[in-house]
């Protein structure tokens, strides 16, 4: 009998589990998805052209050589680390980078400054988001769908999930691993398992959106952090892509043959 | 439900067109960009890559030996075969490199800039002057 009543109590939690996962894949209705088909597209935050917008100039940090730092992907200077992160600061170089030396892809949310493409799919959606030398795509879930991470169950990019406030797209990512380029790939400012990226976007018409991007990570920063870029809808006129791999032999090589100083003598 | 259809043919059909963006790599770090530097060798590797597309040349010391640089594109892979560069079209050839030094002292590398065949005079360039592919 207790064997009977053991089988019965596992199929009627495999019941339940499975009645609970079919109610949040329909947790997306169509009105809502609906709501998805003016974000869908190519958007182009017109960064590379010569009246594109200033993405931040680094905040006037200077490298280990003395050189001013150019175009980081949010504007630097109002960035309030805390004092572990002027401390990260200080401790960093870049030969331990792994963005340059070893191609990592660059990480939420640095890549937002790139270009923008959005598809959707009942349950989730697909932001892609091309960076030399990496073509990065995520699974953003919509509504509750997709998985549940195990306890201290982390990821380079973190886990996306999405939802309407209003008629504003939210995301939001978190379970990221720690990072040293994961706030910004080119002042080098690491990012902890702590991050959390909120990202809001709001159509201002068909053709024009604004993206308010949260930063969040308490172990670098003294508060969230909030910055916005622009993108225009750059339709099916822009350049074909292509798929692009980071070669590392070339990447290595560069800092051998260029990287001007070594910070740490006894490192490599 | 016609809404979801339209939405999945935008999506299928924009999937093919994305504009290619700037890398995240600050030129100005491993470079000195206010500066030339203008060198003549021989092309021993020329390889279409990303970040950069990256060239070797062979040029001559002073007691003759061969001393390698490296020549760093400001541009990627897709660009590069955008551009329509062919590695055997320069693999093998003398040429001019002018570009903007490494910081790095007695460093031999540079961010070009442009190439020139001397046997022919073709004129290539790998980013940062006009006629060029766009930086990145």
């Amino acid at each position: 009998m207790t064997g009977t009543r053991h089988a019965t109590c596992v199929t009627a939690l495999a019941f339940a589990a499975l009645m609970l996962a079919a109610s949040q894949a329909a947790a997306q209705t169509d009105e809502e998805f609906d709501k998805i088909f003016p974000f869908l597209g190519q958007w182009d935050p017109g960064i590379s052209g010569p009246d594109g917008q200033d993405r931040g100039n680094c905040g006037g940090r200077v490298g280990e050589n003395g050189e001013k730092l150019v175009n980081c992907t949010m504007p630097v200077g109002r960035l309030p680390l805390n004092s572990r992160g002027e401390a990260w600061m200080k401790y960093v170089d870049q030969l331990q980078s792994p963005t340059q030396a070893d191609c990592a892809q660059i990480a939420f949310p640095a890549v937002l400054a790139e270009n923008l493409f959005i598809s959707a799919y009942p349950g989730r959606l697909i932001t892609e988001h091309p960076s030399n030398p990496w073509h990065l795509t995520r699974t953003v879930w919509m509504n509750q769908a997709g998985p549940t991470p195990l306890p201290g169950e982390l990821f380079q990019h973190g886990l996306s999930r999405g939802r309407f406030d209003g008629n504003d797209l939210i995301i939001e990512t978190d379970h990221f691993t720690f990072d040293p380029d994961g706030l910004e790939d080119h002042m080098h400012m690491a990012s902890s398992v702590r991050k959390k990226v909120t990202e809001r976007y709001r159509l201002i018409d068909d053709n024009s959106m604004r993206l308010i991007i949260t930063l969040d990570d308490p172990t670098f920063l003294t508060r969230p952090f909030v910055y916005a870029f622009m993108f225009n809808k750059a339709g099916a006129n822009g350049p074909r892509q292509g798929w692009r791999q980071c070669d590392a032999d070339s990447a290595r090589r560069e800092q051998e043959f260029a990287y001007p100083v070594k910070k740490y003598p006894d490192a490599r | 439900m016609k809404l979801r259809s339209l939405a999945a043919a935008v999506a299928v059909a924009a999937a093919f067109f994305t504009v290619p963006a700037d890398a995240h790599h600050s030129f100005n770090t491993f470079f000195d960009m206010s500066k030339t530097v203008k060198i003549e060798g021989v092309v021993t590797s020329f390889r279409l890559v990303s970040p950069h597309s990256e060239m070797m040349v062979d040029v001559p010391d002073a007691s003759g030996k061969p001393v390698a640089w490296r020549i760093t594109a400001r541009t990627g892979a897709v660009n590069a075969r955008r551009e329509g560069w062919k590695p055997e079209d320069f693999i093998g050839k003398r040429v001019t490199v002018e570009g903007n030094p490494t910081r790095r002292e007695g460093g031999t590398a540079m961010a070009a800039g442009v190439v020139t065949l001397l046997d022919g005079g073709r004129v290539v360039c790998l980013g940062g002057c006009p006629g060029g592919p766009p930086v990145q």
